[in-house]
């Protein structure tokens, strides 16, 4: 019996970690967050909150809102936070947070401000996303956008980067993976832009050097640029007109890509970019056209065209504003440092740098669940 | 309380997992980068800083085979003087109740950090502590069969962090370069991973409550080289997936790592809790294998009976209580005279000592 109760007691000891706790309903879960600037220099923050309340109820004065938005400003974003928390009754919470939007003035004048504070919260965790909402929209307008398809803009942000998205005119970047790349030699990471008209729209990239906005990458300079960072990209659409023969054909082919990087240890640098990957026809007209190796071939030979024009014409766009976003730099300097310090690779050597494009695409797929191509004899 | 009485019943797995418990559990968790100053390459630190503990174990080994005893502070008290004997077991008790303290610092940053942002550091020491007392009671016998009972929990870690070397995130192109300092400062720096495998020490009590027919040093290096992998394994995945900069500034880089990688890769969103979980887990298994070194180093000073063990127990569990809770936090406490001390306390003293002990066996045997 006496053991028993000395168990017990100890027992007792372990409710010590409740007093850390709160209520769901003592709790402001945030799940969208937004930063920006003002023309005082003041940070206006806005947080997305679902509002918890049982299913069918309204709130009191009618609105069918299954989340609320609420702003503050500050001269500090720790400060606009405060002012927020004031104005709920209940304590905010980050540890659901799923995206950060952050205004692209705020981008422009540079992020560093808010990356420490983000930094040293640790509910918040690594895995947010970040995103710039376009100058066309206020953060707070962006965060307060409806979509039908998700209630909430933050779970929609959310929701598209998780889905695998089938069209290579974006990239999902998390807090961590921003510093990361910020770090390295370059100095430069990628944040996805986002703006809403009567819908939201995910795409682009803005290039951020030392933390600040510096150029954009648009249409299929992104898929580009998932290629030279990460060695590969999926979903890469091309859909061109080309003549054959006495008719002009129209074809959509999707193509999956990957990239070998090698260089010559020359000055200025000469980098060879070795690009391989599978196509797939996803579209062709007229129908009466078939898919002989001959049109095969057209077709292959202008989607490799058209993906060293666009490598080409990205590489350009960053070394008009002396950035390079896709670690080639980096490779160089950990294989050979002694090598990267000779060629000043910020200042001039990437500017000078020489690329050496050879792009070979194997169309393996016409299709996946027809044969379009047969043709039917008799009547 | 009954008190258990201590067998000589433990065998290979027992000996394996108290090895690992007393090693992995403060190492793994601010691994790869604890020194304010550190090196890129970390992960090869780690395999450069088992080194010195293989030695001990090979001098340890030969020790034995001479001597012909597994208890190596016994021969150590037939062998030298009471000049040499007690001022060296004061020294290693003293350093134990250091790791303790300094163990229990670092478990208290780590709850208050990632769980219990609002309850106040000493509440998490004194009930921690109270439970570690409560258990030391059931003796080594219980500690032991616990420790391997919750070796299940590393087996899945394990097999976790195996996992995250193919996720997306981890890219080998962060890892190099290798080698970006002279060697005399990477050896420095070496030193300060070297004190990671500290816990070893811990087995000079252990050993003598092994079975006979356990092979011991087998057994150990086995271990050993299994903590060795997981800490390189570990430095390799946060380097691979923070890159050096951010890793350098992450308060506990394995835990930010789980938090990252699956979040996406799993059904629960707040695994990393999980995570966090068995880490404490782990440093609850350390902190009773620690305390209970240092009641047997005592029992060595000051023989006393095992039913007033309770006594010893009740006495460091206190000391080590108001010491946690008065000093300042963890943040503020510099890591260089802990790791300066483990080093002279579990490497540097032990292996003067075997040497002493296989030149005293030569000298008498001569004589």
């Amino acid at each position: 019996m006496k053991k028993m109760s000395f168990l017990l007691i100890t027992l007792l000891l372990l409710l010590s970690g409740c007093g850390d706790t709160r209520e769901i309903d003592q709790r402001t879960i945030v799940l969208g967050m937004g930063i920006d600037i003002e023309e005082n220099g003041e940070y206006m923050v806005t947080v997305q909150v679902p509002i918890l309340m049982p299913q069918g109820q309204q709130t009191g004065d009618g609105n069918n809102n299954e989340f609320e938005t609420i702003s503050a400003k500050g001269k500090y974003v720790w400060e606009a936070i405060a002012n927020i928390e004031a104005a709920t009754p209940t304590v905010l919470y980050f540890g659901h947070l799923k995206a950060i939007t952050i205004g692209e003035k705020l981008a422009k004048f540079g992020v560093d401000h808010i990356l420490d504070l983000l930094d040293r919260r640790a509910p918040l965790a690594n895995e947010v996303y970040l995103i710039i909402i376009r100058e066309k929209n206020k953060v707070e307008e962006f965060l307060e956008a409806e979509s039908p398809l998700v209630s909430l803009p933050a779970l929609y942000l959310d929701r598209f980067f998780n889905a695998d998205q089938k069209v290579s005119r974006t990239k999902e970047v998390r807090l961590f993976e921003f510093r990361r790349d910020s770090n390295m030699i370059a100095n430069t990471a990628l944040i996805p832009f986002a703006y809403k008209d009567d819908k939201i729209h995910i795409e682009d990239m803005g290039i951020l050097k030392d933390q600040k906005l510096v150029g954009e990458l648009n249409g299929h300079e992104v898929g580009i640029s998932n290629l030279l960072k990460e060695d590969k990209v999926k979903n890469m659409n091309y859909s061109f007109e080309v003549e054959e023969g006495d008719s002009t054909i129209e074809a959509s082919v999707r193509t999956d890509l990957s990239m070998d990087f090698t260089y010559e240890k020359s000055n200025p640098i000469h980098i060879n970019l070795t690009i391989s990957g599978k196509g797939e026809l996803v579209y062709l007209l007229p129908s009466k056209v078939r898919t002989t190796q001959k049109t095969i071939d057209t077709l292959t030979e202008v989607v490799e065209r058209r993906v060293t024009e666009d490598i080409s014409k990205t590489v350009k766009k960053m070394k008009e504003i002396k950035v390079e976003p896709w670690l080639l730099g980096h490779r160089i300097w950990a294989k050979d440092h002694e090598y990267f310090q000779s060629l000043n690779w910020n200042e001039s050597g990437w500017v000078d740098s020489i690329f050496n494009v050879n792009v070979s695409i194997e169309i393996d797929q016409t299709g996946q669940k027809g044969m379009l191509d047969k043709k039917k004899i008799g009547r | 309380m009954k008190l258990q009485t201590e067998k000589k019943d433990f065998g290979n797995i027992e000996l394996f997992v108290f090895i690992y418990c007393s090693t992995i559990a403060l190492g793994i968790i601010f691994l790869p980068y604890i020194s304010a100053e550190e090196i890129r390459s970390a992960w090869l630190k780690v395999m450069v800083g088992v080194i010195p503990y293989l030695i001990f174990l090979f001098l340890l080994n030969k020790v034995i085979r001479k001597h012909n005893d597994r208890d190596v502070l016994k021969v150590l008290k037939d062998l030298s003087f009471n000049w040499l004997y007690y001022p060296v077991m004061i020294y290693l008790l003293l350093s134990t109740i250091y790791s303790i303290f300094w163990g229990i610092k670092s478990l208290a940053i780590v709850i208050q950090t990632y769980l219990l942002q609002n309850t106040q550091q000493w509440v998490v020491i004194v009930t921690f502590l109270i439970f570690v007392g409560i258990s030391l009671m059931y003796g080594i016998t219980a500690i032991t069969r616990l420790i391997v009972l919750m070796f299940i929990c590393e087996i899945g870690v394990i097999a976790s962090l195996v996992a995250l070397l193919f996720s997306q995130d981890f890219r080998w192109i962060y890892i190099p370069p290798v080698f970006t300092v002279d060697v005399f400062t990477f050896l420095k720096s070496s030193i300060s991973e070297t004190t990671r495998y500290a816990g070893l020490i811990t087995i000079l009590t252990f050993l003598p409550l092994v079975k006979k027919e356990t092979k011991i040093i087998k057994t150990s290096y086995m271990s050993l080289l299994l903590i060795m992998i997981m800490f390189t394994l570990v430095s390799i995945l946060t380097l691979g997936t923070f890159g050096f900069e951010q890793t350098l500034t992450l308060l506990s880089p394995i835990t930010a790592l789980i938090q990252t990688t699956y979040a996406e890769m799993t059904l629960f969103e707040r695994l990393d809790l999980f995570f966090l979980t068995i880490w404490i887990w782990a440093l609850y298994k350390a902190a009773l294998i620690y305390f209970w070194f240092a009641i047997s180093i005592t029992k060595r000073i000051i023989p006393f009976q095992k039913k007033k063990e309770w006594i010893p127990i009740t006495i460091y569990v206190v000391i080590i209580m108001i010491v946690t809770v008065a000093t300042p936090s963890f943040v503020n406490l510099s890591w260089e005279p802990y790791n300066i001390n483990l080093l002279i306390s579990t490497i540097v003293l032990p292996i003067l000592l075997f040497t002493y002990m296989l030149l005293r066996k030569k000298r008498s045997v001569k004589e």
